[in-house]
């Protein structure tokens, strides 16, 4: 199969490895054939099949791409203009190298473990003796009078939500999945609690009783931040803003939702297991 | 207020009391693991495999100089696996003996289910069938204790096992067992290896134009994960599967898109053999 050699110059080859797929609309056209010191940053020269340069006009851009999971396949992603005369050997596309929603959920999910890590430690603190609870008591106080500052953290959020109507729909599908996560899993931990420690429940009633209007309000605007989610579908817009809504986000999660639970530890880094490695002639 | 909302509104409290302290940091030594183990599994995923065996080093050193076995077993597979790939042989099964020779007790039981899952491997590789046969059946039977994720592997792995031994219908029990496990865990990489099993053990069993729509799945799914060695092997066994039904026109055709992924992805021994092989034709 013939192919064309086109390039980029990135300021940062961070990722980016001879051999990675390029592909248009999540197709494979091509692969990274080159990386070299260039006067600008670093060069990347990409090899596509000449037969696809057809839907690759003059003016596309290229940019660093993962699949959804962090742990995902990188690529680079074509990115095409909408019309002009077709890349020709030796042409140059603008790069492009933005942080995906899949990274930014993964600087979430970095920042909610140890937050749930407290979760578990306060929970087995529970389970292992009743002589703390005046302590614990006196925490929710505190805690509860911080719900309002929360609830003001979230209907910013939503006020930036509703102005958002970026693309990104799959993205966006997968920030509305995780959402559906956290209310399931927040509906699980909730059931467990309920076996786990209903003496604790009937002691802590009047406490709760004291934060009863503050969590409904919350709950409100939880459902509120879902209709957003579902009205709008992109929520969160590439690059710097996301990162700093999605820093909102953590924010409020971590003060008042049990959303740690909903989130997936990491995966692992250690490589996954493949049988393809005992097929015939892989010695 | 119900119970329900009494215990959601604890939980949501609870997690509030959680931010309102200072977070722990968590051990350095244990993220400088993470980090390094991260970066190891994202080189190999790229293909940059010797890159990817320096991390992988890295974290297994730092993981035994705080004792942590688990991640010293983690590690101790990963490089296993790029070790393999790179052609080192004895440094791969060296680095599961870390695992396997341990003391029972030593090592979480999941890390032992991989070590010998990964030692089958080894073994199939270097076509020591009966090794093969004898750690993937361990294997199994740890995983069928522990309910393990890896069902599809290791039953691939065994139908492997049994096309090498020449046992063709266990093969293609084993990958239709291995075809089902693996789509119910919505798992492509193993979904495609189970099809590219079947379309071999039903060629083996004389029965081409019967593998034929299987391997042809095998080849859709490795082409959606954009894995060229996968690619060129499912290539292959439609060549041979093609030619053997007596299609020596598909056959051909079969061949020269493998030559080009060879010369494509530089697979000198590959696109040698291929070519090679068109030449005679």
């Amino acid at each position: 199969m013939h192919q064309t050699t086109v390039h980029f110059v990135t300021p940062n080859a961070l990722g980016i490895n001879q051999g990675m797929p390029v592909k248009l609309y999540g197709y494979s056209v091509g692969s990274v054939k080159q990386l070299g010191l260039a006067a600008e940053g670093v060069e990347v020269q990409l090899a596509i099949a000449t037969d696809h340069l057809w839907r690759i006009p003059k003016g596309s851009q290229a940019r660093f791409a993962r699949e959804a999971s962090v742990v995902g396949a990188s690529s680079i992603e074509i990115m095409p203009a909408k019309s002009g005369a077709p890349l020709v050997e030796g042409d140059r596309l603008a790069f492009e190298r933005s942080r995906t929603i899949s990274e930014i959920m993964d600087e979430i999910r970095r920042q909610t473990v140890p937050a749930f890590n407290e979760l578990k430690q306060v929970l087995s603190q529970l389970n292992r003796s009743s002589e703390d609870v005046s302590v614990l008591l006196a925490a929710l106080r505190a805690e509860a009078e911080r719900l309002p500052a929360t609830h003001q953290a979230l209907n910013e959020l939503l006020k930036n939500g509703a102005r958002t109507t970026a693309e990104v729909g799959r993205e966006a599908t997968a920030t509305l999945g995780a959402a559906r996560r956290a209310s399931e899993s927040a509906q699980r931990a909730t059931d467990q609690i309920g076996q786990a420690v209903p003496e604790l429940a009937a002691k802590l009633s009047s406490t709760l009783e004291s934060i009863d209007s503050a969590a409904g309000q919350l709950r409100r605007t939880g459902q509120e931040a879902q209709d957003v989610l579902k009205r709008t579908q992109p929520v969160v817009e590439r690059g710097e803003t996301a990162l700093r809504e999605a820093g909102e986000v953590i924010g409020a999660a971590k003060r008042v939702w049990p959303l740690s639970g909903s989130f997936e530890q990491p995966a692992e880094a250690a490589l996954a297991i493949d049988s393809f490695d005992a097929y015939p002639g892989r010695k | 207020m119900t119970h329900t909302l009494r215990l959601a509104v604890l939980l949501a409290s609870l997690c509030a009391g959680c931010a309102g302290r200072p977070q722990p940091a968590p051990p350095p030594a244990q993220e400088r693991i993470a980090e390094a183990a991260a970066r190891g599994a994202a080189l190999a995923r790229a293909g940059d495999n010797a890159a990817a065996a320096l991390r992988f080093q890295e974290a297994l050193r730092i993981a035994r100089t705080i004792e942590d076995a688990d991640a010293v077993g983690a590690n101790a597979i990963s490089l296993s696996i790029v070790y393999q790939r790179l052609g080192h042989h004895a440094a791969a099964r060296s680095a599961l003996a870390v695992v396997l020779d341990a003391q029972a007790g030593r090592f979480p039981e999941r890390r032992v289910l991989q070590a010998e899952l990964r030692q089958a491997i080894l073994a199939l590789a270097a076509t020591d069938t009966r090794d093969a046969a004898a750690y993937a059946q361990r294997a199994w039977e740890r995983c069928q204790r522990l309910g393990c994720e890896l069902a599809a592997t290791i039953l691939n792995v065994q139908s492997n096992a049994a096309l090498d031994g020449a046992d063709a219908a266990a093969a293609l029990r084993l990958a239709q067992a291995a075809e089902s496990s693996a789509r119910g865990r919505a798992d492509r990489a193993e979904t495609a290896n189970a099809l590219r099993n079947i379309g071999r053990a039903r060629a083996r069993l004389g029965d081409p134009a019967g593998a034929i729509p299987a391997l042809e799945q095998a080849l859709e799914i490795d082409r959606a994960l954009a894995d060229p060695r996968k690619i060129l092997a499912d290539l292959a066994e439609l060549e041979r599967a093609s030619a053997a039904k007596g299609d020596a026109q598909a056959a051909r055709g079969y061949s020269e898109r493998a030559l080009a992924i060879s010369r494509a992805a530089r697979n000198g021994a590959g696109g040698e053999e291929t070519e090679v092989q068109l030449r005679l034709r």
